[in-house]
């Protein structure tokens, strides 16, 4: 015990607290009456605060509850996730190169017509300022796209890696498809968390089925913040991404994969018969 | 922590928030924006925070939020007295019994308080009360040690007080 004028208040507590055995007690004694302090003025009739009994009347605002999601939205999430489980755990069998593979999944016009590709508008070039926000920090290198090479599914990522991200307020994406800020030098924190979305009939389900829908606010979201609520303000590139990166998912979904190695197989017949 | 976790979280620790709040603040409006503010910050978070941690985590933002609003009370509000100026516009939902020493609270510097509301209301031990805070542990405890000190001697002029009268 070293007991000085700066902590023997500590010391004190201490004591009431019954934590102190009889030496320290005695130490802290001597040390009280060394400083000409009265022991018992020090020590006795101190309070102790009874909480009293307080109920928040707010309560049920504060909860969640579950958003509706059309069943096509819940496919196209399930998807994705099995797609992303897939480009985790998938090794490519030693008679189907992954190149290969890479180049059956790509996307075909036949499920992308042009009339229904996503277009988004020029992002605003000013970065958005909220009073009393660090903005400076809403800037992020991402950095690491080489530990990215065991993801092939998600290598549409890549046009935004190496670039700095500058956060707007044009475009909406879900948490949970953001960029993995594990990979990516990201930080999703320092984006701006809007208020729960307000569905209605006005919803364009010809966009959800593509893993981005636009809300009625005229803005971009993702199928993940119908499920979670949490989105962020993120640039023109990661919406871009975000929402390549969903549907690349979707559309590389276990029964394209199967598809892809059975075309493959196909044409690898037919070289053969050649 | 999902979304049924979260709502679990409002269930058990929105009146303890409040009291918080309310306790530091003495206007019910600013207490329900920071409980308000303190859940959103988690549901912000949901995926990341820890259920277990959750009551901590929502505790140091409320914190860090009271003393946001403070700071901007002082701003606003110029030289004006803090307690003098709550006294007039908050609605105390505390029995008269504590009436006294809650309205010490007010007269303490903002760690003494929240240290002690912490540890009192709360029952957080001075390590999670050091965490919430931003305090050593030896600071939470000297903090508590001069916050009773100074409700002890609030209550003695008060008695005093009470002995002039006719």
């Amino acid at each position: 015990m070293n007991i000085n004028t700066d902590n023997y208040e500590a010391y004190l507590l201490d004591y009431m607290d019954g934590n102190l055995s009889p030496d320290e007690t005695k130490q802290l004694q001597a040390f009280v009456a060394a400083q000409g302090l009265d022991w018992d003025e020090l020590t006795e009739g101190l309070p102790r605060l009874e909480a009293p009994a307080v109920t928040y009347e707010g309560k049920e605002s504060l909860k969640k509850k579950a958003v509706f999601v059309p069943l096509f939205a819940k496919i196209a999430a399930a998807a994705a996730a099995i797609a992303l489980l897939f480009a985790l755990f998938w090794k490519p069998s030693a008679t189907m190169p992954q190149q290969e593979l890479m180049a059956e999944l790509q996307p075909r016009k036949t499920v992308l017509p042009e009339a229904e590709e996503i277009s988004f508008p020029t992002p605003k070039a000013t970065t958005y300022q909220i009073k009393n926000q660090p903005i400076a920090k809403n800037k992020a290198t991402i950095s690491h796209q080489e530990e990215r090479t065991e993801m092939p599914l998600l290598a549409d990522l890549n046009p935004v890696s190496g670039k700095e991200i500058h956060l707007t307020d044009d475009y909406l994406i879900a948490n949970s498809l953001l960029p993995d800020p594990m990979i990516f030098n990201f930080e999703p924190e320092v984006a701006f968390i809007e208020e729960e979305p307000y569905y209605d009939d006005d919803w364009e389900p010809s966009l959800i089925d593509r893993g981005v829908i636009r809300l009625t606010n005229g803005r971009y979201g993702s199928i993940g913040e119908m499920i979670g609520g949490v989105f962020h303000r993120v640039s023109h590139e990661v919406a871009t991404t975000t929402a390549r990166v969903a549907m690349t998912a979707y559309y590389k979904a276990d029964n394209q994969i199967e598809e892809a190695k059975e075309r493959w197989q196909e044409k690898r017949e037919r070289k053969d018969e050649e | 922590m999902d979304r049924s976790q979260y709502n679990q979280c409002v269930e058990r620790y929105a009146d303890g928030l409040f009291r918080f709040a309310f306790s530091s603040l003495r206007n019910r409006e600013q207490a329900e924006d920071v409980v308000q503010e303190s859940f959103a910050r988690v549901w912000e978070k949901v995926k990341t925070v820890d259920f277990a941690k959750a009551k901590s985590y929502l505790f140091t933002t409320a914190h860090h939020a009271m003393i946001d609003e403070v700071r901007q009370r002082q701003h606003f509000t110029s030289m004006e007295d803090f307690s003098s100026t709550t006294e007039k516009t908050a609605t105390s939902p505390y029995p008269d019994v504590n009436d006294i020493l809650h309205k010490a609270l007010a007269t303490l510097p903002e760690a003494q308080r929240s240290a002690l509301l912490l540890r009192d209301y709360e029952g957080y031990s001075y390590q999670e009360i050091g965490d919430i805070t931003g305090m050593s542990e030896s600071q939470v405890k000297i903090n508590i040690f001069r916050a009773r000190t100074a409700l002890k001697n609030y209550l003695k002029r008060i008695d005093n007080l009470i002995d002039i009268e006719p």
